[in-house]
């Protein structure tokens, strides 16, 4: 799961993949504005096949809270 | 057309926000007024005469449950059922209290305190954050306890009782006749518990502001709403000026859908703030260099810029792809909350895109500047909109006389005193008007910060919850290249004694995480800077701001 959302991540942002890890920060490390992350969290919802609530949208600050979202709900 | 002056569009002048419907309706009472896609329905499209007669039935049943003259506030992603709640409670003699959903429960509980508000009218979708706020408001305020709310997924069951109730022949809401003058709105300056401000608008203030800005400009095809309800710009500019042109709306629910949107709605404008235009721009030359193609872009616009010196214009053509990303007619873009570069501007003009910079602030209703259709300066606010006075008053500030301005701060008359002088409204902008009339902006006076997506963050609230840390000495809070920065001076005698020696950046990193938790994407903090000293101050040993 942490590899996919990764390697999106990677695709989007153009980052190494080596450089983004669970504690990486959306905004702060992977220097997202706020409409990115709504397109990176399409495209999860694509990779996934999942709706995610735009109320959740702000709760997820750091990859690791995108992955622990999907291990629930996948 | 050449760009220079020419005479003001002519607009039927509308009384109130209940004269400009009928009027639609009475003119054409078959156009679609809104458009919008639900999951396994498809397309719903809603004509004025649809609007209105939900406007009336839910207006009625209001007035028959006792809530006429209550302050109900909203709450909710944008949707057409949004604009029955405003345009009912508004038309009926309540007053509409838009909130921002992104908030958290504890300031959605403050601001209904604080505009006394009766009755919340709340999306499914935030729910839980609704109910949480509710429960805080009452346990905080014992008088609270009668406070009412609803879903809007209810509001079908009541607009066919209204609808029932106007069968049977109770028209107190189609005979009320609006006081124009009375406050029928409260609009929220920032989403800041402390700070945050309601400012009261009359149905004169929205009105004048239509009426005035509608002069400037011209909308002759259909628009996307995408810009937040709640914001004055996306309710009044970017919905309430498009009825008064009498054009479609397409509802766009959530930003996730954009794209999808974009290709069913196919806007003729879209009225954006400067984070979609740069958004926009970088999706465009990222897909261009993913295929390899971002130089030849460059070159074509180039080539298509020489092109339109003399005269031939092919941009619709040569860059049929690129306009594709919006919808493929897109011929204007109203750009508005925050300054847009002029790089943008002409990229997008290069594509067959205008961009027109408006200037606006809540307390102005919002509309003060807007650039025209043909008549237009890159890197100017705009013109002054119809019936209202700028000035620019010490340092250059720009100040504001006329319909469009606030009735002032709910409940807060210091503060509608600071900013409220003689008529004049103090904005707190800083700018300069040339011989063209072009309102330019140059600063800013106050110390919000103004992120590029139109939202203002106050730097006081950060701050405030960085102090919280006890390593936290001293802390300054500001946007730079559109993200926020926090600057601290760590104290020095907790840190030594708490922190591992080479790992400073490393704990501030994680209290910003703490601090950003559950807060809208754009009012996180992006970047921690630490310093090795004090930060200057003043005589008052307040920090200095930048």
């Amino acid at each position: 799961m942490l590899e996919k959302i990764i390697d999106i991540l990677s695709d989007f942002t153009m980052q190494d993949k080596e450089n983004i890890t669970k504690e990486s920060t959306l905004v702060n490390d992977l220097g997202l504005n706020s409409l990115d992350v709504i397109n990176v969290i399409v495209a999860f919802e694509e990779e996934f096949d999942i709706e995610i609530p735009d109320s959740k949208i702000k709760e997820m600050v750091t990859v690791g809270d995108i992955e622990e979202y999907l291990e629930k709900n996948v | 057309m050449k760009n220079k002056p020419y005479a003001l569009y002519d607009l039927p002048v509308i009384r109130d926000l209940k004269d400009m419907i009928i009027k639609k309706v009475e003119q054409n009472p078959e156009k679609i007024a809104f458009s919008y896609s639900i999951k396994r329905e498809g397309l719903v499209n809603k004509t004025y005469k649809n609007f209105w007669d939900d406007i009336t039935a839910f207006g009625t049943w209001l007035h028959k449950n006792d809530m006429k003259g209550k302050h109900i506030a909203i709450m909710g992603e944008n949707s057409y059922q949004w604009l029955v709640c405003f345009f009912a409670i508004t038309c009926g003699g309540s007053v509409a209290v838009p909130l921002d959903k992104e908030l958290p429960a504890k300031e959605i509980s403050n601001l209904l305190s604080k505009s006394d508000a009766e009755v919340l009218i709340y999306s499914d979708s935030y729910n839980d954050v609704a109910d949480d706020a509710i429960k805080m408001l009452v346990q905080e305020h014992d008088e609270r306890q009668g406070f009412m709310s609803f879903k809007m997924s209810e509001l079908e069951v009541f607009i066919r009782q209204g609808m029932e109730l106007l069968a049977k022949g109770c028209n107190s809401y189609v005979d009320y006749e609006i006081d124009t003058e009375k406050m029928c709105c409260i609009m929220f300056t920032s989403g800041t518990s402390g700070s945050s401000k309601g400012v009261m608008l009359s149905q004169d203030n929205i009105v004048a502001d239509i009426n005035g800005g509608c002069r400037i400009f011209v909308l002759e095809g259909s628009t996307i709403a995408v810009l937040p309800f709640h914001h004055a710009f996306g309710l009044v500019v970017a919905v309430l000026m498009v009825i008064h042109y009498g054009q479609t709306i397409y509802i766009n629910h959530s930003l996730k859908k954009l794209r999808k949107d974009l290709e069913i709605a196919k806007p003729q404008t879209m009225f954006l703030v400067p984070l979609f235009v740069e958004t926009l721009h970088k999706q465009i030359f990222t897909t261009a260099g993913k295929d390899g193609k971002d130089k030849a872009l460059r070159k074509l616009m180039k080539l298509s810029n020489i092109l339109l010196k003399v005269g031939i214009d092919i941009r619709r053509t040569l860059f049929r792809s690129v306009l594709q990303a919006f919808g493929g007619k897109t011929e204007y873009i109203i750009c508005g909350g925050a300054p847009l570069g002029t790089q943008y501007i002409k990229d997008f003009r290069s594509w067959g895109v205008e961009i027109l910079n408006a200037y606006g602030t809540t307390e102005c209703s919002p509309g003060v500047a807007v650039n025209r259709n043909y008549y237009h300066k890159d890197g100017a606010a705009g013109i002054s909109i119809d019936g209202i006075q700028i000035k620019l008053g010490d340092d250059n500030e720009v100040m504001v006389k006329g319909p469009i301005v606030m009735m002032g701060y709910y409940k807060d008359t210091a503060a509608t005193n600071e900013v409220l002088k003689d008529g004049w409204y103090y904005t707190g902008d800083l700018g300069y008007i040339d011989e063209g009339g072009f309102l330019t902006l140059t600063g800013r006076k106050k110390n919000l910060i103004i992120l590029s997506n139109g939202e203002n963050v106050s730097p006081e609230e950060l701050e405030a919850d960085f102090y919280r840390y006890e390593a936290v000495k001293e802390i300054l809070v500001y946007g730079e290249n559109q993200m926020i920065v926090a600057e601290i001076y760590p104290d020095t005698d907790y840190v030594t004694e708490n922190v591992e020696e080479g790992k400073l950046q490393e704990y501030f990193d994680e209290i910003c995480r703490k601090v950003n938790r559950n807060r809208p994407v754009y009012k996180q903090v992006g970047m921690i800077r630490l310093r090795d000293d004090e930060f200057p101050k003043n005589t008052s040993k307040k920090i200095l701001r930048y």
